[in-house]
């Protein structure tokens, strides 16, 4: 199913690799320079809907996990892309692209701190503007907010 | 004495801030948009969330699995049951568990009756949002009537934390099908009724038409989903693109309801017709609801694989994601709940601009916005 | 002009007062119909909020109040309190004289409006000859009143309120107006008693026939919006501006809102009963050979009124609200043209005398 695109894929992105543990749909992980690029041309593709897009800090990495779904045939992706600089992440928007990024991208800047270039809105959305740290991250610890068991 | 000429240029219009929320009647909870206003023309919204923000998916990373559950009650309360079941559904899913066949049906039987619960009362709180007080009342009336069914056999009426990991907490209450096949007819005389005060009222329509519009393409870009999105035309409804519990098992018949227009008419429609089908899917399954156990066999303790799981189900809202990475241990290592709202809400930026604040409030009613589901 | 003669009450009490004792004796009289005008404005208002919480109660299908006295009747009495005890509060930057006049305006100006309204046969304080004409002029400066809420409470929302207000009150007064003069067209007087006299045989409804009914759905809509209840209760909206222009009021300064209101709500019904179905006079003359005949005048007047207020609140209860653009357009684009080229066509009828007179 979804060979065809990722021989594509595979060709004009050098830097992407491929993940088929869930057999449900394909995993494509990419570096932050060829993030702008791989995404436009995955909505030239068909993938018109972007169902959602997830901070994620794996320990060492912070990253943008995107869910993208082809509303005509119903293919889904799922896009990684992970950033090495923990102390100043920075990914372009794709705002212009999938309109539906703008809210996800600042709640996501709000919770992980990954800056995205380029957004028309680059502020804090569920927190305080005087708030300090990024309270998703793994490092983050608060003693009287958190009651961890 | 001196003469001062005005020119029409000398007298300039300023546009000016109103803080919309969130204590407002109409942000249904404790949603803050900060309007630029030019007279009553709405020229820019930002919202600013995170007045009900809980951090659930914070509080998930240490849960167990179980536990994550009851967390998601509280999201999108209106839709309490489809949320667990999207939770129960993923851990199932990764742990490979078949569900017993009656386990699917009372969650689907339930799930459509939480949908309808959620409609009527959006449908009530439609009608106070452009000022018809009296269709609060009677959609709550009936929506008591499910509550009333949830009581009886969840123990609980809006929080029910009913589906488990395996299957459902307890067995439904004796009273229960016969409970919901009063409820089915009741329902169907009442719509009529709910159409009669407000649908064919010419102020309603005049109020409703051509406002808000959503192109096709727009929606999708704005990852619109449920009856905002269907309003629109698209087809985005999870139990029939992608089915699950008795959708998948079961041969069950409805039509996915869609129109093409995308004003708040159309968003309007959806919902009243949905209910109709809600009704439709409810009187499929009633009668045959298979006997083979509530619970499937799972651990007391659940650990998940590792690797990533997406579970997507239609709320009353729309399209709501779980998606849980798991590193193998006790609690999950990341949980996302994608919820339909606030993608919704991405939309109300764009379609609300240009109107007047009479518009932006119906505009956002027929959103139909949820905010703890917003805010999570 | 047809020429009045009846007696009035309060007349006859000035004259005897000051006959037995002089200026004071007059002053004296004054204050006395001015407390029972009093009186009356703060019982009618309270049974008015009362009957509007059971009808739409009715309408709701609940029971409204009905725990506080016999059948609820002493609730809105004991609100009433409540309001007076509570502590008067506003914002830190309210403009104070501005914020504080407009609810005595608003007040004063019903009150005023009440006193040319014949109750019954010789019951009114004031007949002067320009009855109709002083009611609605009186009754616009209550506009000034919200405007003034709107603008002194230094809030946003209450400005929109009070901006949307002044639009709807100015433009909907002409409609009203309009209507007005249709029927006094068949009157041929302002005053309100003679309005009642001339149609002692038949009552104007039926005597204009086509014009007067058109008049008279005008006037229904028109009074509706002036009263600022739904479907044109944009100026408060609370769906939209929360509270609209009294947002910002507390205790007695949101009661004399909330009271005004009410009493508007009567005053239009009752200038409707008095220009359309005949004021006090009974139905076929059913009550005329009887004695007391205030007191039954009072009992038709009263009915009347109720059923035109039930209307309204049935309106309230039923309908939802209107945008300010539909609302102008209605104004502007159809009421207005209708009721001009009303006014010609009951002054032709007139003129050639096509009316229904028994």
């Amino acid at each position: 199913m979804y060979n065809e695109l990722k021989a594509d894929i595979e060709n004009q992105f050098d830097q992407a690799s491929f993940d088929e543990e869930t057999a449900k749909y394909l995993i494509i992980e990419i570096a932050p320079d060829q993030y702008l690029a791989l995404m436009e041309n995955l909505r030239n593709k068909g993938f018109d809907y972007l169902f959602s897009m997830t901070g994620m800090d794996w320990g060492k990495e912070l990253g943008v996990t995107n869910h993208l779904e082809n509303t005509q045939t119903g293919q889904m992706l799922m896009v990684k892309v992970k950033l090495a600089d923990r102390d100043n992440p920075e990914l372009p928007t794709i705002e212009k692209i999938w309109k539906t990024a703008h809210l996800h991208e600042r709640e996501i800047y709000d919770l992980f701190g990954i800056n995205f270039k380029g957004h028309s809105v680059m502020k804090r959305l569920l927190l305080s503007e005087d708030w300090e740290g990024y309270p998703m991250r793994k490092d983050w610890h608060d003693e009287t907010k958190m009651i961890i068991r | 004495m001196e003469t001062v000429t005005l020119n029409s240029g000398d007298l300039k219009s300023q546009e000016y801030f109103l803080n919309m929320g969130p204590q407002h009647p109409a942000t249904h909870g404790v949603l803050r948009l900060i309007l630029t206003l030019d007279g009553e023309i709405v020229k820019n919204i930002e919202p600013d969330l995170g007045y009900i923000h809980r951090s659930i998916e914070k509080q998930c990373e240490y849960e167990g699995y179980k536990q994550i559950i009851h967390l998601t009650d509280r999201m999108d309360y209106l839709s309490a049951h489809i949320n667990n079941e999207a939770v129960a559904l993923a851990i199932e899913q990764a742990l490979q568990i078949e569900v017993p066949e009656r386990v699917k049906v009372i969650r689907t039987i339930m799930g459509e009756l939480t949908r309808i619960a959620s409609h009527l009362l959006w449908w009530g709180v439609m009608g106070m949002d452009v000022g018809a007080l009296t269709t609060f009342m009677y959609a709550f009336r009936d929506r008591e009537m499910i509550n009333d069914i949830m009581e009886e056999t969840c123990g609980a009426r809006l929080t029910m934390s009913y589906s488990t990991p395996g299957g459902v907490m307890f067995d439904l209450h004796p009273n229960f099908q016969k409970r919901v096949k009063a409820f089915i007819p009741h329902l169907r005389k009442v719509i009529p009724q709910y159409d009669e005060l407000l649908t064919g009222n010419v102020i309603f329509q005049k109020r409703m038409k051509g406002i808000g519009v959503m192109s096709y393409e727009d929606a999708i870009s704005h990852g619109a989903s449920g009856p905002a999105a269907r309003g629109s035309g698209v087809s985005c409804d999870r139990r029939i693109k992608d089915p699950y519990s008795a959708f998948a098992t079961k041969d069950i018949k409805f039509n996915e309801v869609l129109y093409t227009e995308g004003d708040n008419l159309a968003r309007y429609n959806v919902r009243m017709k949905e209910m109709l089908e809600s009704l439709n899917i409810i009187e499929q399954l009633i009668d045959n609801i298979p006997d083979d156990g509530i619970q499937a066999k799972t651990k007391a303790l659940i650990k998940l694989p590792k690797g990533e799981y997406l579970q997507r189900v239609e709320t009353a809202r729309g399209d709501l994601g779980v998606y849980i990475v798991s590193d193998g241990k006790k609690n999950p290592y990341r949980v996302k709940f994608r919820s339909p709202g606030f993608s919704n809400l991405n939309a109300l930026i764009e379609i609300g601009k240009g109107h007047l604040i009479a518009d932006l409030v119906a505009v956002m009613s027929t959103l139909d916005f949820v905010v703890p589901d917003i805010d999570r | 002009m047809i020429l009045i003669n009846t007696t009035n009450y309060f007349g006859q009490l000035v004259a005897y007062l000051s006959d037995q004792m002089g200026i004071g004796g007059q002053i004296l009289a004054y204050v006395i119909v001015a407390a029972i005008y009093l009186g009356f404005f703060a019982l009618a208002g309270l049974l008015l909020v009362y009957v509007e919480r059971r009808v739409a109660a009715f309408f709701q299908l609940r029971l409204g109040p009905n725990r506080v006295g016999p059948h609820g009747l002493f609730q809105t009495i004991a609100d009433a309190l409540k309001l007076l005890s509570k502590e008067i509060f506003g914002t830190n930057r309210k403009d104070n004289l501005l914020y504080k006049t407009a609810y005595y305006l608003v007040i004063t100006a019903s009150l005023v409006s009440l006193s040319v309204i014949p109750f019954t046969q010789g019951i009114q304080a004031f007949d002067i000859n320009v009855g109709v004409f002083f009611i609605s002029a009186v009754s616009s400066v209550g506009v000034l009143g919200i405007l003034l809420g709107g603008w002194g409470s230094n809030n946003k929302y209450s400005l929109i309120g009070g901006m949307r207000s002044g639009l709807q009150m100015i433009s909907y007064e002409l409609s009203s107006g309009l209507a007005v003069i249709t029927m006094v067209l068949l009157a041929g007087t302002l005053q309100m008693s003679g309005i009642i006299e001339a149609q002692r045989d038949t009552w104007f409804i039926i005597k204009g026939h086509i014009p007067a009914l058109i008049a008279l759905f005008i006037f229904v809509v028109a009074g509706t919006a002036e009263s600022n209840r739904t479907p044109f209760d944009l100026p408060e909206g609370e769906a939209e501006l929360g509270a609209g222009y009294h947002s910002e009021y507390s205790g007695m300064g949101f009661a004399y809102f909330f009271l005004a209101e009410f009493i508007n709500m009567f005053i239009i019904s009752a200038v409707g009963v008095t220009l359309f179905f005949g004021g006090w006079l009974a139905p076929f003359h059913l009550t005329d050979a009887l004695p007391w005949q205030p007191l039954w005048g009072a009992l038709w007047f009263f009915l009347k009124v109720a059923v035109f207020i039930f209307f309204m609140m049935w309106f309230r209860w039923t309908f939802p609200r209107l945008r300010i653009d539909q609302l102008l357009t209605l104004e502007w684009k159809y009421l207005l043209p209708i009721g001009l080229v009303n006014i010609i066509l009951m002054a032709v009828l007139v003129y050639y005398n096509v009316l229904i007179s028994f």
